[in-house]
Formats: structure tokens, sequence, C-alpha cells
């Protein structure tokens, strides 16, 4: 039931929509006024409300999660980035609720107890991990601003001037504000909304909604009086091309926020000129601010360039340049949950990145263009890459703010054709995200090996039982002196058959060899044309114990293999020799056997298939070190760091 | 580039060990090197 008062200083009607509202601004007079039952206390004029160009006004209206709410009131807010406004919402429900809008992006909140005593505000910096109404938070964004002035209806009392402490929290899309501006401090809990999500209505007749093209907003750079402009509301500072004097694009007399040496202004010169437009992810984008960061390790200064692209719908986006290696970066709204900030690792989006470098001062050397935040040279944040190739996630840290975002790898040929240029440099070496091109190959060589592997094991399998040896002869000889002395010294032995030309011939002696040697001259002979292939062998077989340990060397066994023999019918002639030291028989059997398929091509044939996996995971090692080289996790010995299969 | 290398060297090792099988070849066969006694690449230890 809403309360209608007179103003005490103008007359004017006053309505309190709001039973919790015990505070309003006239809205003809600026009278303060405060609530007390059915009367109103005037305490003074309010100061003026800032000129901004939100597209919010005290009566527009809107939706959320099914539920009408109206704007009964406002408090503008100044802090480090500029303006700030909480819009103050009552749900049809006749719940109060919070409307945050600050830099184009919409928080809505509701005033909670928390159940627990809340943190001091000193206690907290950008990053900390809290554990806050039984939910894990991280302190994204800490800031002692001020108010400007209020209007509307206000649930407490504000005025020009009034401190106001407060620190953001974030656990991936949920968001909290901690109020210290009362004691004990206030807990507001939401989310991030989208303005186009609000339904909202009434709004204000004139301004640029979130995401619009609206006309730029040109003006002259207060020191060198090069044209400057602000293509967005949500543009808050500009960086002058020709003097490098940064500027407050939000401030209506444009105050310098920072100024830059001859230098610094023209030490690197973008590769993307500000004004390109292109096509990245399928959406067109305009760079419309370049800037040059640089961190120190060891002495060496390392430098890279950053272009601050416009797509559409409002959105921003982030072109990063390397060594000629290209990412392109977004700013996460939904950052890794847990306040998580150097750790080994960090899992986001069902992915896990490892921890790559910390640079403790990442600092902005040289500006130019617009930017959606107050960039001043020399500014600096601690800066923590965690990769996951191709991916990037990277966490920058002040003490007032931590920031999350996420970059992929773009080839240099993809933002080449992005932004219709004929070529980029190469780039150089390997870059921390860069997807190692070995990985694609390692991975196909592993899963053909395997296959190869199997399709081997099949034709061995096919092999031995079709090409399998076969036995042409078998026949025992006993060696002896006698035999030896006597007129028929060689032997000979049945015949066989071969009968396909260019056979293989396998012929094997198997001895009774006992601590002793026997030598043979193996003649085979093809019976037909006479033609003789000779082998001489020696089979020495020889076993003891020495000290206890018990020896053996050679062997009782013996083949030799006859080759490219025509077809025909075959006998071998056995000329022996035995030791004569130890004058004992020696029993040999002879067979000759066809040379069928065995064990050593299949070995053969295995190793040479397995050369494959084996050198591209050698080249995806390579590049994996080169990677981690650069990292604050170097490899120490020829190892990787890197993932592989 | 690699890919198809390692498929060409897939196939022809297949094919030669194919042929190799059938044609009975051992990379460790003794080959008769028609070497008469004494001449045999073989050497045998005597105690």
């Amino acid at each position: 039931m809403a309360l209608t008062a007179s103003c005490p200083s103008c007359g004017a009607p006053v309505v309190f929509q709001s039973a919790g509202s015990v505070f309003a601004v006239c809205e003809y007079c600026q009278s303060t006024l405060v609530r007390r039952d059915q009367a109103l206390e005037d305490i003074g004029k309010m100061a003026a409300l800032a000129e901004d160009r939100s597209p919010l006004q005290l009566g527009s209206e809107g939706v959320y999660k099914g539920v009408h709410f109206a704007l009964i009131g406002r408090i503008q807010i100044k802090y480090s980035q500029g303006l700030w406004n909480e819009w103050h919402l009552l749900f049809d429900d006749m719940r109060t609720g919070w409307l945050s809008e600050a830099a184009g992006e919409y928080v809505l909140t509701f005033l909670k107890h928390p159940g627990e005593a809340l943190p001091a505000f000193a206690e907290l910096q950008a990053g900390r991990k809290l554990t806050l109404g039984g939910q894990a938070w991280t302190v994204s964004n800490k800031e002692e601003a001020e108010c400007v002035a209020g209007q509307g209806e206000l649930p407490f009392k504000v005025g020009a001037g009034y401190p106001l402490a407060a620190a953001d929290l974030r656990n991936g899309k949920q968001f909290a504000t901690l109020d210290y501006s009362e004691t004990p401090p206030l807990w507001f809990v939401g989310e991030a909304v989208e303005f186009s999500a609000l339904q909202l209505r009434n709004l204000r007749a004139g301004m640029p909604l979130p995401g619009a093209t609206v006309a730029a907003e040109v003006f002259r750079c207060g020191v060198c009086g090069s044209p400057l402009q602000a293509s967005s509301p949500s543009i808050v500072a500009i960086a002058c091309r020709s003097c490098g004097t940064v500027v407050d694009a939000a401030d209506a007399n444009h105050a310098i926020l920072s100024r830059a040496s001859a230098k610094e202004t023209k030490q690197y010169q973008p590769r993307l000129p500000l004004g390109s437009k292109g096509q990245l992810d399928g959406e067109a984008v305009e760079v419309i601010g370049f800037m040059v960061r640089r961190t120190r390790s060891e002495g060496i200064a390392y430098d890279w360039r950053e272009y601050l692209l416009a797509a559409p719908n409002g959105r921003y986006r982030w072109l990063t340049e390397y060594n000629h290696h290209w990412n392109v970066v977004d700013v996460l709204s939904d950052p890794p949950a847990g306040g998580i900030i150097e750790v080994d690792s960090v899992r986001y989006r069902g992915e896990s990145f490892k921890h790559f470098s910390t640079a403790q001062s990442a600092e902005v050397i040289q500006v130019a263009g617009e930017f959606t935040w107050r960039v001043r040279h020399g500014e600096s944040c601690r800066a923590v890459d965690y990769v996951a190739p191709p991916q990037m996630l990277s966490c920058e840290l002040t003490d007032k703010e931590i920031t999350w975002s996420l970059g992929r790898y773009a080839a240099a040929d993809e933002i080449a054709a992005a932004f219709a240029l004929k070529k980029l440099p190469a780039p150089l070496g390997v870059h921390a995200n860069q997807p190692n091109p070995w990985a694609a190959a390692h991975r196909q060589a592993c899963r053909r090996f395997w296959r190869l592997l199997l399709l081997l094991v099949a034709l061995q399998v096919a092999a031995l039982s079709i090409f399998g040896s076969k036995t042409l002869l078998r026949q025992d000889f006993n060696f002896s002196q006698q035999l030896l002395a006597g007129p028929e010294s060689t032997l000979r032995s049945r015949e066989f058959t071969v009968t396909r030309p260019g056979s293989r011939l396998a012929v094997r002696n198997t001895t009774s060899l006992d601590n002793n040697w026997l030598a043979l001259d193996l003649m085979l002979v093809n019976k037909t044309t006479g033609e003789a292939w000779p082998a001489a062998r020696e089979i020495a077989y020889y076993y003891g114990s020495d000290g206890g340990e018990s020896w053996s060397e050679g062997n009782r066994e013996d083949e030799v293999v006859f080759v490219d023999l025509p077809a025909g019918t075959y006998y071998l002639t056995v000329d022996p020799d035995l030791a004569p030291e130890k004058p004992v028989p020696v029993n040999d059997r002879l067979e000759v056997l066809t040379a069928g398929a065995g064990w050593s091509n299949f070995i053969l044939a295995l190793l040479f298939i397995a050369l494959f996996p084996v050198f591209s995971r050698f080249r995806l090692a390579a590049f994996e070190g080169a990677r981690w080289a650069d990292s604050d996790h170097p490899p120490t010995s020829g190892g990787d760091s890197g993932d592989d299969d | 580039m690699f890919g198809k290398f390692n498929l060409a060297a897939a196939a022809l090792t297949l094919a030669l060990f194919s042929w190799a099988q059938q044609q009975g070849w051992s990379l460790f066969d003794d080959v008769a090197n028609g070497a008469g006694r004494g001449g045999s690449s073989r050497s045998v230890y005597h105690k």
C-alpha cells in the first residue's frame, strides 16, 4: 500500500511505494525527506545527480524471473572507474532489490542475512577466498567509493560525500556485495543479468541502450588538440594517438588521466591499426583500442600488444599479440570458482589448465584509442597464466580487482584473413598455448600402429599356417674314428625332391656332442644336373662347472640354409671330421626342411611400424619442451611437461 | 605429410613382410656361402 505525503518544503506530493523506504528525495525541490510515521522531515537539499548516460530512470519497469518490478530509487556513486548507479527495485510480491549498473554491466541482488559475522573491510583483498552463507566466494573487486547523490525512495539515508566501502564477490555466475557503509555490514546476493533479459520499459528518452550503436561523441585532446572520439557510452578512457595523453571520456571536462612521452607514444605501431574492421568467429569486430604491456624477468623486458575490439551487442573482445603469436581473448563473467589464484592447475569448463607463468608486474607502457576502463600509463597488475592448448586462462590481479579471461590461440593466417590483411609476420618460437602440431599426428600414428599390429598378427598367423616349413628328409648317422679311417668316409643321404624353383632349404644337424666338437663338410647335390652347393659347418658343445657355477658353451644343433635352388631331386653328401683328442662316436640326425615363415620378419615389421609413433612422440616432446622452456616450470632434463597420450 | 608417409611406409612394410614370409626369408638365416672347411663365417671356441 503506497503512502503519499506532502513535501514539507514545496508541498509537492511524495509517494512511498515500499513500506521499507524511510528516505526520499522530493523530485520537485530536491529536499531530502525522512519518513516519520505519517509525516516527513526535511533534512536539507540533496546534491544534484551527475549527468550520466544511463538508459534507466525512476519509474522504469522490468521483469526478473517472471516477477514485475519498478525502479523506485537510486543512489549514484563515484568510484575509481567513474560513476555507478544502484537502482532500488520494488517487486510486485513486495520484495525489494537492487540493480547495479556500472560500465554497461548489470547485476541484480537482494539483501540477505548471512547468519554469521562478516569479515572486516580491511581484511579483504582481490582474489581472497571466503566462505559466506555456506558458499565459497572470491573477492573480485574492492572499492572505497563515495555517494554523489540519491533519488527517489531509499531504505536508508544517503547524501553527497557519503562514504561507501564495498567489496564484490563472485562464485561462477553468482554475485554478492558486502556493503560496509553500515554497521554491521550488509550482505547482498544475486547474479549478473543481461539488460535485454530484464524486459525493461519506460526508459529514459534519448539515451543509448547497452549494445546499441550510437553516434560517436567527438571532442579534442586537451594537450595536443587532436580529435578524440568515444564510440559507445561504455568507453570511459580515450588515449590520444598523437600525444598518448589519456583523457576521461565520462568526465564532462574530459580530465587528463595520464600523459606519455613522445617515445612512449610511438615505440610500437599497432599491427592492426585503430579502426580496422574484420570478422572474428563469424561476427563483425572493430579495433578501437591499442595497448602495449611489459613484464620483466631477470632484467629482460617482454612486451606484448593488446587490441580492444568492439563486438556486436555492446560486447568487447581482445586480441593479444606476442612474438607474432595471436590470441582471441574474452573477459569471463563466470570465472573459475573457489578463489583459485596461483595453483598448479585450474579446472574450468571441464578442462584442466596447467599453471604456466606468473608475471609479478605487467605494466601498461603505451596506449592509444578507446578503453572501457580508466587506463593509465604505468598502471600494472599481477598476471597469472594457465594453459590448456589452444586455450589460455589468465588472471589479472590488482589490490582492488581480479579479472579472469579466456584466450584462444589463433593462427596468424586466421587473423590476417579476419582483417583482410595480405600477410602477418610468421610467429617466433613456441607460444604458451600454441597447439602442438604433432599432437594430432602422434594420435593418428598411435592409432595406426595398433591397427597395423593387428593386421600384422593376422598375416603372421596366416603365414605360419600356409607357409610353414615341411620336412623333406630325416636321416640318422653315426660318426666314428673307424668310419673316418675307412675308404667310404664320405656319407650320402637319401634323395629328396624340391618341387618349387627358387626354393630355400634348411639343413639341420642335431648331434649328441658331449664336451666335444664335430666338423661337417656338406654338399647339396642336384642329382639331375650335378650342380652342387657346399657348406662347411663346425658344431661344438662344452659344459661344466667353475667355482660351483655351471656353464655351457656352443650348441648341439646347427642349421644352414641353401637358397635359390632349382626344382629337382637332391641328395646331401656329408664328410665328417671328429676331434682327435676325444675319439668317441657322435650321433647326428640330419634333417632337410623347406624354409617356411618364421618370426624374424614379424619382429622386423613390428619394429618398422613402431618407428612412426616413436618419431612423432619425440617431435611432440620436443615441441612441449620448447613451450615449457619459457614458463615458470622449464623441463629439467630432456623430458617434457606437456600432455601426451 | 607425415601421415601419408606413414601410411605408404606401412603398406610397403606389410607387402614386404608378406613376400618375405611366403619366400621363407629370414634375417637370421645362416646361408651357405660355398666356403670350404674352416672358411665358414661361424667360429667355434674349442676348450
